[in-house]
Formats: structure tokens, C-alpha cells, sequence
């Protein structure tokens, strides 16, 4: 059975983002280096046989790491607009709405994008298959959405 | 799996929690206090941050509630985009919620605000 392992996730991440400070997601002494994407990818050609198959599922894992790496940058500029303006004393609020609006307009689209990708992922593997890849799936894209928004890279431990 | 990282994204990026931390930054209680002389003014706008605070960690629970579903909807393995849309619009509702929370928060902080107090309570931001 899977663990509740993405409301941890995203409490920390809401919390981080709150206070600007550290991405953390964490379990004491489990910070390492690691490549969860690459560690995907490999397990992606070692588990999966049908060359077709793993194949397509390849290309779902480039196309994830892409979106959530052009939804970072989005985070990024985002802010870097945002910024100034609600910080500026004289800003109308339909100036930050409308700020606002359009990034959440281009966020909604990328979300979907990545939802898309993973579905296709996931619609590849088999069920054994699928037992075997989820859970490094989870990682590396936890990973990747970590350092997206430039924040350290901190692996939840392995159950 | 994927909900980790489109949640975090679909929410972080311009979400309430982002959009509170460029405005509402930790010291900011302590540097109202210092910058604004008038007391009750002071504590009117150190009650509008806190206030600020509770529903940024309010929107926090809510995210967490939608996300644990999402994760519940996900783990099947012949889930459906059907099956998730609704979770991401309920974060994006969310996100939305928030982001008129913190511009309510901030623009009453104006109101309480001289210019010349909100330009030197921002002043030790970073």
C-alpha cells in the first residue's frame, strides 16, 4: 500500500514557500546525493521489456522533467514580476490581479501538461510494472519540481 | 505519483503562500512596531499581518486535504484524467482563494499605512 507520502510533500512545500526559506521534506539523515530522474529512467529499461513500451515511457519522463522545469522558470519569473508590484505602495489591486491572473492562467496549463504525461506513463506500464516504477516515479518528480523551484533537493526516505 | 509535483507547482508558483511571502516577510511585525510610532495604527497593521499568517496556514491544510485525495484518486493504476482534473481545479480554487486573501491583507495594510511607514517597513526586506 502506498503511504500518504504527497500531503507531507506539499504541506512542506506550502510551508516553504511561506517562509521563503528551505525546501524540506523530510526524514532525519535521508539528504544524499542522487539522481531520481536518471534512477527512473534505468528502471524504466530494466523493468519494462517491450522496447516500444519503454520506449514511450521514456519519452514521458523527458517531457515531465522538461514541464516541471519550464514551470519553475515560470515560478521564478512569476515572482520577479510580482514582486515590485505588491511591494509597491501605489499598485492598484486590478494591476496584481491581473498579474496574478495570467500566471495562474499559464500555471494551470503546465499542471495539466505534466498531469497528461504522467497519465501516459503511466497508462504504458503494466500493473507489475507500475508496482515497480511508481514509487521512483513519485521521487523523481518531487525531485525534479524541487529544483525547479530552486530549492535543495531533499529525498523523502525509501519505505 | 505525479501529485507532488504538479501540486506543488500549481500551487507554489503565484499561490497564496508565495504571493503572502514577497509582502508579509517574517520581520515584518517587529519592523512595524519599530517604524510606526502611532500605537494603535502599529497594532492594527500588526493584527492585519497576523491575520495574514492564519489563512496562509489555513490554505496550507486545505492544499494538504486536497492533495490527500488526489493521491487516493492516483494510486489506482488505470486512473484517468477524469479522476484528477477535479483535485487540480480544487487547487486551483485554492490558489485563487489565497491570492485574494493575501491582496485583502495587503491592501488594508496600505490603508493603515502611511506611504513613507511602507516604504520603511519594506526597506529591511529583502
Amino acid at each position: 500500500m502506498k503511504r500518504p507520502f504527497l500531503p507531507r510533500v506539499l504541506v512542506l512545500c506550502c510551508v516553504v514557500a511561506a517562509l521563503s526559506t528551505t525546501l524540506a521534506w523530510a526524514l532525519p539523515g535521508t539528504k544524499k546525493k542522487a539522481d531520481p530522474i536518471g534512477d527512473l529512467r534505468a528502471a524504466v529499461a530494466k523493468n519494462v521489456a517491450d522496447p516500444d513500451r519503454a520506449s514511450r515511457m521514456s519519452s514521458s519522463v523527458d517531457e515531465m522533467e522538461r514541464l516541471i522545469r519550464e514551470a519553475g522558470a515560470l515560478v521564478a519569473k512569476r515572482q520577479q514580476e510580482l514582486a515590485p508590484l505588491v511591494r509597491d505602495y501605489r499598485a492598484s489591486r486590478e494591476a496584481v490581479e491581473a498579474k496574478l491572473a495570467e500566471g495562474n492562467d499559464q500555471r494551470a496549463a503546465l499542471a495539466r501538461k505534466v498531469l497528461d504525461a504522467h497519465l501516459a506513463f503511466k497508462k504504458e506500464a503494466t500493473p507489475a510494472e507500475w508496482k515497480k516504477l511508481a514509487k521512483l516515479e513519485e521521487r523523481a518528480l518531487a525531485y525534479a519540481a524541487a529544483s525547479s523551484l530552486g530549492q535543495e533537493p531533499i529525498l523523502a526516505k525509501e519505505n | 505519483m505525479i501529485a507532488a509535483a504538479v501540486l506543488s507547482l500549481s500551487l507554489l508558483a503565484g499561490g497564496n503562500g508565495a504571493l503572502g511571502a514577497q509582502v508579509f516577510f517574517p520581520e515584518m511585525a517587529a519592523a512595524i512596531k519599530k517604524i510606526v510610532t502611532d500605537g494603535a495604527r502599529a497594532d492594527a497593521a500588526v493584527g492585519i499581518v497576523e491575520q495574514s499568517r492564519k489563512e496562509s496556514e489555513a490554505t496550507v491544510k486545505r492544499a494538504a486535504e486536497v492533495a490527500k485525495q488526489f493521491q487516493k484518486a492516483d494510486t489506482k493504476p488505470d486512473t484517468v484524467l477524469a479522476d484528477l482534473q477535479p483535485f487540480l481545479d480544487s487547487i486551483a480554487a485554492e490558489r485563487q482563494r489565497g491570492q485574494k486573501e493575501s491582496l485583502d491583507s495587503v491592501f488594508a495594510l496600505k490603508k493603515t499605512l502611511t506611504e513613507d511607514e511602507w516604504k520603511a517597513v519594506f526597506a529591511g526586506a529583502k
